[in-house]
């Protein structure tokens, strides 16, 4: 997993899954890494194969964070299988996604 | 870890997941193989991998000791799929209606998941033992397999034939009479060869036993443990007035040959007396048997696993008094699951529905009954076994 500073924005990569095994980490190293001043949050979802109602629940999390600073949490590029479950669960009108 | 068991039975993988969340992946990427290599098509096999992940995260989550692995198991039948997942954990009450969490919550969509992706979803409670069956149809396989012409002498036409013949054998011909009641039996089997039977007997002048059974899966197998099970049950007349005790001991005879050809059986027995008027109801896994009397329908589900999942199952019963013009339901979940050109399920609730509104004796309730399935399945084609008994008073 990559964390990178882009001005407001706190950016996320190379992310294998989004599970029960590493939803707790992944939300925690995240937002440990949202330093003060920023207030986005873009998980690039592009190189993450799936994602579990655990992982989903990082992202609300992740959601929360940014939403109580003003700011928004985006997705970049799920495949199909993460597009699904987030249709599933409606999460995809929560959650701004990016595609392209 | 996994082993993939012989040819006539089903193809089945087995592994077992250590109590690890690490591991969850690696369980679900070889039941995809799995189930890949038996010509399951991409769209259910992503909705299998994420409602399999999703029970072994919760399997693991809530085990109580880290030491105590979860047992995954794949059964591919001809046209369905079955997960079945074991776990050690306390067990919870598996809800009755799963709505979406608000969107801020951080957890709860597990079982929403779960039962959006598959068919259909139980869940089997017993002491230190839990047992998830999650099924969903995969016509694709059936598909794939209708393409290849089917010869005359094959092995698997002359297993239909001793499947045919053996299912034919428990065809009740004629139901016995009961003073004061009246009965009627359907049935019907998809692909002619099923694993439903029905049968009733009389134990003395004024009483009788009910028996309405689903043996998982189809073909040989399936029709033979039907045929066994039908004999067992007969071969125990001391235990014909205890239904829960009957259960019991059936379970602890036929355990050992349902578990190691991986089969479960769900059944419901109900001893009925003329005078006083009432009946024992007992339930191994079986959906619930409804009872109406005027409008009211109510639903008569005593605690018990399937037969076939523990060795020592307990068995409840419940006692249930019979008035005057009472209509008593027993059938196989193939009814409730039955579904429309839409897709969508005739469910109990419709079926409840019908029971609450009708009048008429067990002979014209069934073919009424057995008219509103063929009208509501008419646009597809039987996927499942549809069997029922109707008693009316």
């Amino acid at each position: 997993m990559k964390l990178q500073t882009d001005g407001d924005t706190l950016r996320i990569s190379a992310i294998k899954e989004l599970s029960a095994a590493s939803a707790n980490s992944f939300r925690d190293e995240a937002r440990r890494a949202f330093v003060d001043g920023q207030s986005n949050i873009e998980v690039d979802l592009s190189q993450t194969a799936a994602v579990d109602s655990c992982g989903l629940g990082a992202l609300v999390a992740l959601h929360k964070t940014a939403s109580s600073r003003g700011g928004v949490l985006r997705l970049l590029n799920p495949n199909p299988a993460v597009q699904q479950i987030l249709e599933l669960t409606r999460m995809h009108r929560i959650f701004e996604i990016i595609k392209g | 870890m996994s082993e993939i068991l012989g040819a006539s039975r089903p193809p089945v993988l087995r592994l077992v997941l250590p109590c690890d969340l690490k591991q969850v992946r690696d369980a679900v990427q070889s039941v995809h193989q799995f189930l890949e290599e038996q010509g399951c098509d991409e769209q259910v096999l992503t909705a299998c991998d994420l409602a399999l992940v999703e029970a072994c995260n919760n399997a693991i989550k809530y085990a109580p000791a880290a030491d105590v692995p979860v047992l995954v198991e794949g059964i591919c039948g001809e046209d369905l799929i079955e997960l079945r997942i074991t776990d050690h954990t306390p067990g919870f009450e598996w809800p009755k209606h799963i709505e979406l969490p608000d969107p801020e919550s951080e957890s709860g969509r597990g079982l929403y998941l779960i039962q959006t992706l598959m068919d259909n979803a139980n869940y089997f409670r017993s002491r230190g033992e839990n047992v998830l069956v999650l099924r969903k149809s995969c016509l694709s396989a059936a598909r794939n397999k209708k393409e290849t012409p089917a010869l005359l002498a094959t092995p698997e036409n002359h297993d239909q034939e001793i499947a045919s013949a053996l299912q034919q054998s428990l065809l009740v011909n004629k139901l016995p009479e009961l003073p004061g009641f009246e009965l009627a039996g359907f049935s019907q089997s998809a692909h002619n060869v099923g694993g439903d039977f029905y049968d009733v007997w009389k134990v003395s002048d004024d009483s009788a036993l009910l028996v309405i059974a689903d043996v998982m899966g189809k073909g040989v197998l399936a029709a033979m443990f039907a045929a066994i099970l039908r004999a067992v049950l007969r071969s125990l007349p001391g235990l014909t007035r205890h239904p829960a005790a009957l259960l019991a001991r059936v379970n602890h005879l036929l355990f050992g040959q349902l578990s190691g050809a991986e089969r479960f059986i769900t059944a419901q027995l109900a001893f009925v007396e003329a005078s006083p008027r009432r009946m024992v109801v007992a339930s191994a896994g079986h959906c619930p048997l409804l009872i109406a009397e005027g409008q009211q329908v109510r639903n008569v589900s005593p605690e018990g696993m399937p037969l076939g999942i523990l060795p020592d199952s307990v068995f409840a019963s419940e006692v249930v008094e019979l008035s005057r013009h009472c209509r008593v339901l027993l059938y196989t979940d193939g009814l409730t699951e039955a579904l429309d050109g839409d897709g969508e399920r005739y469910g109990q609730e419709r079926l409840s529905a019908w029971l609450a509104g009708v009048n008429g004796n067990a002979k014209e309730l069934k073919g009424e009954l057995a008219q509103k399935l063929a009208d509501f399945q008419r646009k597809i084609s039987l996927n499942d076994d549809q069997t029922f008994l109707m008693m009316t008073g």
